[in-house]
């Protein structure tokens, strides 16, 4: 094993995508007329609005795909100068390969402003002539009107169990290892229909044994959840707030974790808390505080120590 | 290694500060040119870090001197120096070790006391002060001493000392060339510096350069000075008053009490909450009263941060009154026992912490590369990628694969890094050959 699996088994071609028939389907007929449309990609993670921009790419640029294929992140530049910055130097050169034009592929096309993305659409609106436009989110909702009226809308649906099995079946068999029944069960349950999450489990199983069980696969999945942020929730219940502290400060430092980070994590698995509901609503009133005051930029450790300390005297 | 010793100034128009007494030294020297001086010993005298010992070696360096020093740590007994001064001082010729030395005929050996001050009439130092007399009656090579203390130095059997020798004062040297040492080691160290911070270190030290620069490189271990560190430094005696200053806070039973103990503590309210924050729940062992107190507390910080926003010093006061005034009555109990504190430790682990997050960043950025993905997937990954790495084989491929660096990969594997690295970078050379193979 040594690869990541996640992308050694990204499907290269239209066909081998798993799900979104329609989608498929309509990329596949746009690859064989020469004409694509601006794309919107809309849909939870792991569903493949990735795998499907590169695919396409790769069927409709043939081995030149590399060449005429930009891939950007909204969320990863910081501002969107930088992003129009790239998006001119790669429009400004010809396509290669007699393609009539390439194609730019921005991944997490939500996490611009609303006025980023209106200056995003009159960047498209430039660029046409030579580029098409691939974008992708979570929710639709977020990416402002005139640039959705540009765009074909493609919605991905969550991938069904009976498709991320086949697939991770298929993993299995390349890798030479197995899956007990109750192992893809617990497989399943903990990816929620995102592919990425499940063969990123199955591969950190796999590190560790050749036959998946429930039992492995449980404790794996610990290792992508912010086990760290369960136990401080716990210590701090628990009053001992020195402990939690402590905890806190290896949270800082050891993991490199931001308050921002901590006080997210803190927030996911607070549902997975036994104690009285009512109190779980007070203490996420309190997390949604903390959250603000320390990206306002207040002291991330006081503050979190505060919230410790409040659920250190808490009564459940 | 120690600044204190890498910018030990190598000539004596280096040495910082004290120019008459420079002047002074140089004119002692050049008068054992003619032969030998009439004043055969100085006393140097001053408070720590005036550049007392960094002056002697100077100075010896500049006249080609060659140093023959015995400091406190040296067992004095009046033997061993009878033995060892003499033996320099009388034998022109002959080393402390017994050899030859012929390379420096003719050279000066320069006999130095160092803190002669101490230990010479304490038990197996009898007769110290007795002995130097005598050596600096009958030597023919120039001798210093060093003392902090004078008084000390001159009183009861040194009283002859005073009149054998020409005494020079080191006095505190000044703030603004103290500034100046530490930006030139800054500059020397490449490190970023906030200059304002330089001035908070020079005021401190009180003109001891030795502990200015000591407190610089004490906060340059990650090549960036900010102006929040400097609670790090002056901790030494400081540290004392700052604790009784908090026991006050804290066991203050109203506002006007434990505001007025906090403006006596004397720090920024950006410092002081630090030292409240890392204490108060040392104190509070009730965790009704922690919860009070930090509501406080936070609200408290929550203002600072307005400030620093909105360059607003105006609310200051609020920051003050609640972290001091607003802890000391959120208590229902009185703590009584006695409580060690701490010292904000956690200023220098913040700094860690952020150097931590900038190789994160880094690396999710080159996983980002491969895996089609933004940085901040990535970094919801990097447990289970870091998990992966446990494996030998995948480490290594993707080690060279991604070309990680040393500090990045400590970061995900810790101590196995270096021997994936080395790996790894085998790997690469095989790839490279290969492509070498593949051209031909």
């Amino acid at each position: 094993m040594k690869e990541i699996w996640t992308e050694k088994y990204r499907p290269s071609k239209l066909d081998e995508v798993v799900g979104q028939e329609y989608v498929v389907k309509s990329l596949k007929a746009y690859a064989s007329s020469g004409n694509i449309p601006h794309m919107l990609f809309a849909g939870p993670a792991g569903t493949g609005k990735t795998t499907c921009a590169i695919a396409l790419a790769k069927e409709f640029f043939g081995a030149e795909w590399r060449n005429n294929f930009e891939e950007l992140n909204a969320s990863d530049e910081r501002g969107l100068d930088v992003v129009r910055g790239r998006i001119k130097n790669f429009a400004r050169t010809a396509p290669i390969g007699g393609a009539p034009f390439k194609i730019i592929f921005l991944d997490e096309a939500d996490a611009l402003t609303p006025d980023a993305q209106a200056a995003l659409r009159r960047t498209m609106e430039r660029y046409t002539a030579t580029c098409r436009f691939i974008l992708s989110c979570n929710y639709s909702s977020k990416i402002i009107e005139p640039i959705q009226s540009r765009c074909v809308v493609f919605r991905f649906s969550p991938l069904s169990d009976e498709e991320i099995k086949k697939y991770l079946l298929f993993i299995a068999e390349k890798e030479e290892i197995e899956i007990t029944d109750d192992g893809m069960k617990s497989l399943l349950y903990v990816a929620g229909g995102d592919m990425r999450k499940a063969i990123n489990i199955l591969q950190v199983c796999a590190n560790l044994e050749k036959k998946i069980d429930g039992e492995i696969v449980y404790k794996m999945s610990s290792v992508a959840k912010p086990e760290m942020a369960k136990e401080l929730i716990e210590t701090s219940l628990k009053g001992d707030f020195l402990k939690a502290r402590k905890l806190l400060d290896r949270m800082f430092i050891e993991e490199g974790l931001s308050g921002e980070d901590i006080i997210k994590g803190l927030h996911s698995v607070i549902f997975d808390i036994p104690f009285p509901e009512r109190k779980k609503a007070e203490i996420i009133d309190k997390m949604g505080e903390i959250e603000f005051r320390i990206v306002e930029g207040s002291n991330e450790r006081i503050q979190i120590e505060a919230l410790i300390a409040y659920l250190s005297a808490i009564k459940g | 290694m120690n600044w204190t010793d890498k910018y030990r100034p190598k000539h004596l128009k280096d040495v910082i500060g004290n120019s008459e007494a420079k002047e002074e030294l140089i004119r002692w020297a050049k008068s054992w040119q003619k032969g030998i001086s009439e004043k055969k010993a100085v006393i140097l005298y001053g408070k720590p870090g005036t550049g007392k010992t960094s002056s002697v070696y100077a100075l010896a360096n500049d006249f080609n001197w060659e140093i023959i020093e015995l400091n406190a740590s040296d067992e004095r007994n009046r033997e061993i120096l009878r033995k060892i001064v003499l033996a320099g001082a009388v034998n022109e010729t002959l080393g402390i070790d017994g050899k030859y030395v012929s390379s420096k005929e003719g050279a000066k050996r320069l006999i130095v006391l160092d803190e002669a001050d101490n230990l010479y009439e304490k038990e197996g130092d009898f007769g110290g002060k007795r002995t130097i007399v005598e050596i600096i009656r009958i030597t023919k090579q120039p001798i210093i001493l060093i003392a902090n203390d004078y008084y000390e130095l001159t009183k009861g059997g040194g009283t002859e000392l005073k009149k054998l020798c020409k005494s020079i004062a080191f006095k505190k040297v000044d703030e603004m060339e103290i500034v100046s040492i530490l930006k030139k080691i800054c500059r020397a160290e490449n490190i970023e510096t906030d200059e304002r911070v330089l001035y908070h270190i020079a005021h401190r030290c009180d003109g001891d350069v030795r502990s200015a620069i000591n407190d610089l490189q004490s906060i340059s271990y990650n090549k960036r000075i900010t102006i929040d560190m400097l609670s790090n430094i002056g901790r030494r005696e400081r540290e004392k008053e700052i604790f009784t200053g908090l026991r006050n806070i804290f066991r203050a039973l109203d506002l006007k009490t434990a505001i007025k103990e906090a403006r006596q503590i004397d720090e920024s309210p950006d410092n002081l909450i630090l030292w409240i924050d890392e204490n108060l729940p040392l104190e509070y062992k009730n965790a009704d009263d922690l919860t009070r107190a930090y509501k406080f507390l936070s609200k408290s910080d929550v203002f600072l941060g307005r400030v620093h926003r909105r360059q607003y010093y105006g609310l200051w006061s609020y920051a003050s009154e609640l972290m001091s005034g607003g802890v000391a009555v959120s208590k229902r109990h009185s703590y009584r026992e006695f409580t060690k504190y701490n010292f904000p430790e956690w200023l220098l682990r913040m700094s860690k912490s952020r150097e931590y997050r900038q190789i994160k960043l880094q690396i999710a950025k080159k996983f980002s590369s491969i895996m089609h993905c933004s940085k901040r997937k990535v970094l919801e990954i990097l447990p289970i990628i870091k998990y992966l790495f446990l494996k030998d084989d995948f480490a290594i491929l993707l080690t060279s694969k991604l070309n990680l660096t040393q500090t990045e990969l400590e970061f995900m594997i810790g101590d196995r890094a270096k021997k994936i690295l080395e790996q790894a970078e085998e790997i690469k050379k095989m790839d490279k050959q290969a492509l070498l193979f593949d051209f031909e």
